[in-house]
């Protein structure tokens, strides 16, 4: 343990942990089940173009969503680019999208032949503020692209009643609350379709891969007339679609691991002025996965959010800023684009931090790190001292 | 009886494979550029005598990643019959693709062709080496040099072909090749692009992911186009054992060859003896002089559980506007099965079949 600051690993002392600890969940299922499952398709030299193993990976999907249809796909992504592109129906025009989101956002919409529109996002749940995209709309919106987040989903209410007063379509970017619930409703079946993904990263492991659900009968024939037809390659292999079979029926012993480990963070945060776990929205009567532990930093911490991610970083603890800078101040905004101030989202770009969680993080680690974090809070003047000095 | 068919879906010994997903799951790194990827962009890379491959989640995302890192916005020259796949991943990079016909003669893209279709909005060519066939690789790239136009190629069949000195993914700015399954090297699903250009494989390089860490160049868009590690795994495996499937795929055509021999309208199209994957072998048929039509063939050869393939039947015709070359060449090839199962004595057999059909007349 850290007796000084000269035993912090940014001052060269030891790291605190012997192998880095990332932020994803890295959950995957046994390798002899996978290879049990996986070996009929290798015989039967069936390894893409919606085989077996992707036919069985719709059905429990869309069984898991309580939605009536699933199309996989490579990656959500390309599944998102599909969905703007079909609702777009040949217009270009522009999506709403949040500033406060995943990088790849702007980017998405471009490749659908559309100009991103971004908007502020609520400081609760992080997601779209229906209020700003109310003001944003105009003739030329083919679309409100809305980002669900790990700690609320978004106003799913509010959002589709704005959308359905103005007559844009509303899909949803579900891939960070895969398994949670909005109104008691298990996300997949809002707005016109959602888009969750197969990353290993993410709650339900694929290696990589996508997949779009919605009720809607006639999108879905268009997404799979443009994934199975002859002009479009967006098929997810089948050996993608088996691991993310087997993870799908692993996924409740996934949420109770991640439950615990985020009740833990919460012990950490409530006994650290200044470290606020972030919670979620009506917690009692919703369903989440606590993949992740979001952390504001504020006073009284002693440390910058900056400071305290370089020195968690330096102990092989890889926690991360939290979507800084926003997406309309970065380099994926296009260049040229004027884009007023968000003060929303400006402001929980500068923070919060994520910390690590998901299967190379155990109880233990989640102790140690808190027990870190103390040091760091009690020496917090001497720590940022030092740090100045290194950058002098 | 086998079902015989078109698509190669070579798969390497599952020892291999089991071994190889035991390490990647040991390691628990799935995706985002492990070391599967960078292994398999060097070996790629070595097999075709380039300096960089950048391995990418399919071909068409290959496409779409390698044109927006070589054209500027506007019309990009392209042989008529290029694969729908190739035609979208253009639209999706808010391209518009110019059709052109190719040479009556060598069913290229030629000065003449390309002349027709240029405008003060071109901003770039791609040609193809159409059906696995390097063609005219040089001839074109002098085209486009002569018009400033940087160029690419759509390689997707020509992965360990070659013509003089120079293999096929070393052409123009850049090369796509598919790793899907029906191709040479399956990785059930993938794509490769290959450059002898730094700034080329830069682009590349940051293009296909988001990530900070994995950004080298400026570039106008990107997109997760990342490849898992167990498609690495899978086309590495592939590699190790890719000579013996080229002498396979060489027994099997030189059987068709051999089959089809003398019969009247009927020509399998020529393939480089010295240097050739042999993966795709096409008949052109002359439906007069050997007295058959396609289509009847077709459900012919079908009743014996053999399915060949029209390799044109897909493009869009309603766009092609005059190119009467290809239009022309869409009505008169035909696929024969080239799956790893359809051994020499199959096609064999299947050219039997054919020459019963036509000597019937």
């Amino acid at each position: 343990m850290k007796n000084e600051i000269d035993d912090l690993a940014i001052f060269g002392g030891p790291p605190l942990f012997s192998s880095v600890k990332p932020v994803g969940q890295l959950s995957v299922p046994g390798i002899d089940d996978y290879l049990e499952l996986l070996k009929g398709s290798f015989e039967r030299r069936e390894l893409t173009d919606n085989g077996s193993m992707v036919r069985m990976l719709e059905e429990r999907l869309r069984i898991f969503h309580g939605v009536t249809y699933c199309v996989c796909v490579v990656n959500a992504c390309v599944g998102l680019v599909m969905l703007m592109r079909i609702i777009a129906r040949g217009r270009r025009g522009n999506v709403i999208i949040p500033a406060f989101s995943y990088n790849g956002i702007p980017h998405l919409v471009q490749w659908a032949g559309q100009e991103p529109r971004f908007c502020d996002v609520e400081a609760v749940r992080h997601g779209l503020d229906p209020r700003a995209v109310a003001a944003t709309i105009d003739d030329a919106t083919t679309a409100i692209l809305a980002v669900c987040t790990v700690n609320g989903t978004s106003d799913i209410d509010g959002l589709s009643t704005v959308a359905q007063e103005r007559g844009v379509p509303i899909i949803f970017d579900s891939v960070s609350a895969m398994g949670a619930t909005y109104g008691g409703r298990m996300l997949g079946s809002f707005g016109s379709g959602e888009v969750f993904s197969l990353h290993a990263t993410k709650m339900l492991a694929g290696f990589e891969g996508g997949y779009i659900t919605t009720n809607d009968e006639q999108l879905a024939r268009q997404l799979r007339d443009l994934r199975d037809g002859p002009s479009v390659n967006a098929t997810l292999n089948e050996m993608h679609a088996a691991l993310a079979i087997l993870s799908l029926r692993g996924i409740d012993d996934v949420i109770a691991r991640n439950t615990a480990r985020y009740r833990a963070y919460e012990e950490v945060c409530a006994r650290i002025p200044g470290l606020d776990l972030l919670g979620y929205v009506n917690e009692e009567s919703e369903r989440y996965t606590y993949q992740m532990a979001f952390v504001d930093v504020g006073d009284p911490w002693p440390l910058t959010r900056d400071e305290t991610v370089k020195v968690l970083r330096a102990e092989r603890a890889l926690a991360m800023s939290y979507y800084n800078p926003p997406l309309h101040r970065s380099a994926h905004c296009p260049p040229g684009m004027e884009v007023p101030a968000m003060p929303v989202a400006e402001a929980l770009a500068r923070r919060y931090m994520y910390l690590p969680v998901g299967e190379h993080t155990s109880i233990d680690d989640v102790t140690r790190l808190g027990k870190l974090l103390d040091f760091l809070g009690r020496k917090g003047a001497e720590i940022t001292h030092r740090l100045k000095g290194m950058r002098a | 009886m086998k079902r015989l068919e078109v698509g190669q879906r070579n798969v390497p010994q599952w020892s291999v494979i089991d071994r190889g997903f035991r390490d990647i799951f040991a390691r628990r790194y799935f995706a985002n550029n492990g070391p599967m990827v960078q292994e398999l962009d060097r070996a790629v890379a070595r097999f075709s005598g380039v300096d960089y491959a950048v391995s990418v989640a399919n071909e068409m995302m290959a496409m779409m990643l390698l044109a927006k890192s070589l054209f500027a916005p506007g019309e990009i020259v392209v042989p008529a019959y290029l694969s729908p796949v190739m035609v979208e991943a253009l639209v999706w990079g808010g391209y518009t693709p110019a059709f052109a016909d190719v040479d009556p003669g060598t069913w290229r893209l030629s000065a003449e062709t390309i002349r027709k279709v240029l405008t003060s909005r071109t901003t770039g060519i791609v040609g193809a080496h159409f059906l696995g066939r390097l063609g005219e690789p040089f001839e074109l790239e002098r085209i486009a040099e002569l018009h400033g136009l940087p160029l690419l190629f759509d390689a997707s069949d020509a992965l360990g072909c070659s013509t003089g000195d120079r293999r096929a993914g070393s052409f123009g700015n850049g090369e796509v090749f598919s790793l899907h399954e029906s191709s040479l090297l399956n990785a059930a699903e993938g794509g490769c692009v290959t450059t002898r250009l730094l700034d080329v494989s830069n682009k590349m390089r940051t293009m296909r992911n988001f990530h900070l860490s994995e950004t080298f160049e400026k570039t106008p868009l990107r997109m997760n186009g990342k490849m898992a590690e167990s498609c690495a795994m899978l086309a590495l495996a592939g590699l190790a054992e890719v000579d013996q499937w080229i002498v396979r795929n060489r027994e099997r055509v030189l059987a068709y060859e051999a089959g089809l021999q003398g019969l009247a309208g009927i020509r399998l199209l020529p393939f480089d003896r010295a240097a050739s994957n042999y993966v795709r072998s096409v008949i052109e048929i002359d439906e007069a002089r050997a007295g058959l039509a396609i289509n009847e063939l077709v459900s012919v050869l079908a009743e014996e559980n053999v399915f060949p393939k029209r390799p044109l039947a897909s493009i869009d015709v309603s766009v092609l506007g005059d190119a009467p070359v290809v239009r022309s060449l869409r009505n008169r090839l035909l696929e024969l099965p080239n799956s790893a199962v359809v051994l020499r004595e199959d096609a064999t057999r299947i050219s039997g079949l054919i020459a019963r059909r036509c000597a019937r007349v």
